[in-house]
This record gives C-alpha cells, structure tokens and sequence, in this order.
C-alpha cells in the first residue's frame, strides 16, 4: 500500500507514541507500510541518538565551577572603586602628616613640629602654612620651607 | 528538584547525571559543534544551579526546565555570534569517538553522517521539533513547555519532518 500518509494520520499515531502505545499496535490495525516506515525512521533517529554522547568528566570540571563560582570582577569594581577613591582622598586630606584642615581659600594648617615630615611625605619644597605659631612673623600668610634631610627648617616669607 | 533548590549538591549531581546527555545532545545537535555543545552545556547547568533558588515547582517536568534554560542559551549564543546554525561535518566527525569496533565505528559514522545531513534539510523549528522529541526523549507536552508552541503544533510539526526525512533517507538508499 503505497502512498502519501495524511498528516492526520501521522499526528495521530505520534499522539499514541507519545502515549507509550507500541508501535505494533499503532501500525498493526492500519498494516500501512507507510506509516510503519515512519516509525523506522523514528526509529533510525532514536538509535543515532544513543551514540551522540558527551565526554561525562565535564561533570568534574561543572562542580568545581559551581564550588567556586566565577564572579564578576567589574561588578564589585563598579561598587568600590568609587567608596575607594573618596576613601583614600579623604584619609589623604585628614591624615598626611601635619595636616589637619583644610581651609575654603585652600590655605593649609601646618603644625610647625611635623613641617619636616610632611615635606617628606609631601615630596615638595613648598609648603602654605597659616601664620600662627612662627614667632614674630604673624603677617606671614605665605611661605615655602627647604627640605634638606634635616630636622632643619628654614621658613621663607613669600612677600619678601 | 526541591532537594537540589535547598543547596544539595548531591541531588544537584543526580539531576546532572539524568539530564546531561540529553541536554548536550540538543545543544550539539542545534550547533553542531562539541567543542561549543561543552562550553554551552556547562553554561546551561550553572545558569540552571544559580537559579534554583528561584526556581518554583510547576506543573511542567524539570527536564523542560532545564531545556528552557538550554533553548535561552542557543539562542543567546547565535545572537551574540550573530549567526544561524552552522551545519558543519564536525557532528558526523566526533559522533562515534567512543566505539569500539572500526567497522562498527565506520558504520555508525556513515549512519549519523546521513542523520545530520537529513536534518540539515529540515525547517529550523521542524529540526528543533525532532532533535527535542526523538533524540532528546521529551515528550511532545515537554515540548510545548519549551518552546511555547502549543502540543498540535508540533506534532504537526514533527509529521511534517518525519515525511521530509522518510523520503530523504528512501532517496538514499537509507531505508527501504
């Protein structure tokens, strides 16, 4: 019996597999060669399947992912990157050696028993102090100091 | 399911053992390619692990879950490479790595090279129908959960196919 099978007819009969019908039964009550046909093709498949198969050590290699999961290094970047930055600025302006305060005009404090210190740690040779606490010289409100190794500091009235 | 949602790595492990194969089937079968049905295979199991915890028991059988996750996944990797399937012999190549005998190698190798081929003929959701169905093993209710379609569609779908491979597999010879 030879001819086109409907794809009623198939859809049926794929409903009664899907069923767990035997295929004997389906094909049986029809004896369609056709219909039989299409079940060896199902067949050819279900048997080609069997041997497409994984190498199963990648469970190994899937667990060890999963025991140490990869993260992201640019999400926990995005969050501190910028907590870091205000973090060291801010230690920066609080803690450098002989600093104190900041002012508005940006005039720093100095206190004049760490200004070899902080010209260390500040690698300059220029230093703005306030005028407090040098002496006579309480009209200096800019002035620049030599590092020279020494615990030695000589103070320059920027005006003169 | 629910034993692996609250961080049993053993049960983990048995839904691994159950569903990998036929998982990395459809993958390699959908990119034929190993090297990528690997890497794509272990993608999808970690996206499955990290999302169990959101995971909720439904109606649908895990194993559509975790074919979900893998048609998300083909499909998120096409799109990135910016391409379709790529039909390339590497299927046929490495399909039958495994068997022992030459001959029997030689022969599962001509056989599969005809199955690919055959596929290769087959609309892409035609293909995907039969891949899921006859060599994944879902059933057509499985299916319908994975793809969305609903369960006449594709058996429509798979009636169709098989009346395309029927008559490939007689034009060559494959079959009576």
């Amino acid at each position: 019996m030879k001819h086109q099978l409907s794809d009623n007819l198939i859809e049926e009969a794929l409903k009664k597999h899907d069923a767990g019908i035997p295929t004997g039964e389906i094909v049986g009550p029809h004896d369609d060669q056709e219909l039989l046909a299409m079940f060896e093709v199902i067949e050819k498949i279900e048997n080609e399947a069997t041997g497409i198969k994984p190498e199963m050590e990648t469970l190994h290699a899937l667990l060890k992912n999963i025991s140490t999961p990869t993260k992201n290094p640019w999400s926990w970047m995005k969050i501190m990157t910028p907590i870091v930055g205000i973090a060291v600025v801010a230690l920066f302006f609080i803690w450098h050696p002989g600093r104190t305060v900041i002012q508005n005009d940006q005039t720093a404090f100095v206190e004049p028993t760490t200004l070899a210190e902080t010209a260390k740690a500040m690698e300059t040779q220029f230093v703005y102090v306030e005028p407090a606490n040098y002496g006579n010289e309480a009209d200096i409100s800019l002035a620049s100091f030599t590092n020279d190794q020494s615990d030695t500091i000589t103070l320059y009235d920027s005006t003169l | 399911m629910e034993d692996a949602k609250h961080g049993s790595q053993e049960a983990f492990t048995l839904l691994y053992n159950l569903y990998f194969t036929p998982v990395w089937r459809y993958v390699y079968l959908r990119t034929k390619n190993r090297g990528e049905a690997d890497d794509l295979a272990q993608t999808i199991f970690l996206k499955v692990y990290k999302s169990l915890p959101r995971y909720r028991n439904t109606d649908a059988a895990p194993l559509s879950y975790f074919f979900t996750v893998a048609r998300n996944t083909i499909i998120d990797h096409w799109r990135k490479k910016s391409h379709g399937v790529i039909y390339s012999d590497e299927a046929v190549n490495h399909a039958s790595d495994t068997q022992a005998d030459p001959n029997d190698k030689v022969k599962q190798k001509e056989d599969q090279e005809m199955i690919t081929k055959a596929l290769g003929t087959l609309t892409e959701d035609q293909e995907e129908a039969i891949v899921l169905r006859f060599m994944s093993g879902l059933s057509t209710k499985e299916i319908s959960d994975v793809t969305g379609k609903r369960e006449d569609a594709i058996r429509q779908l798979q009636s169709r196919a098989l009346k395309v491979l029927r008559t490939y597999f007689k034009d060559n010879n494959f079959m009576a």
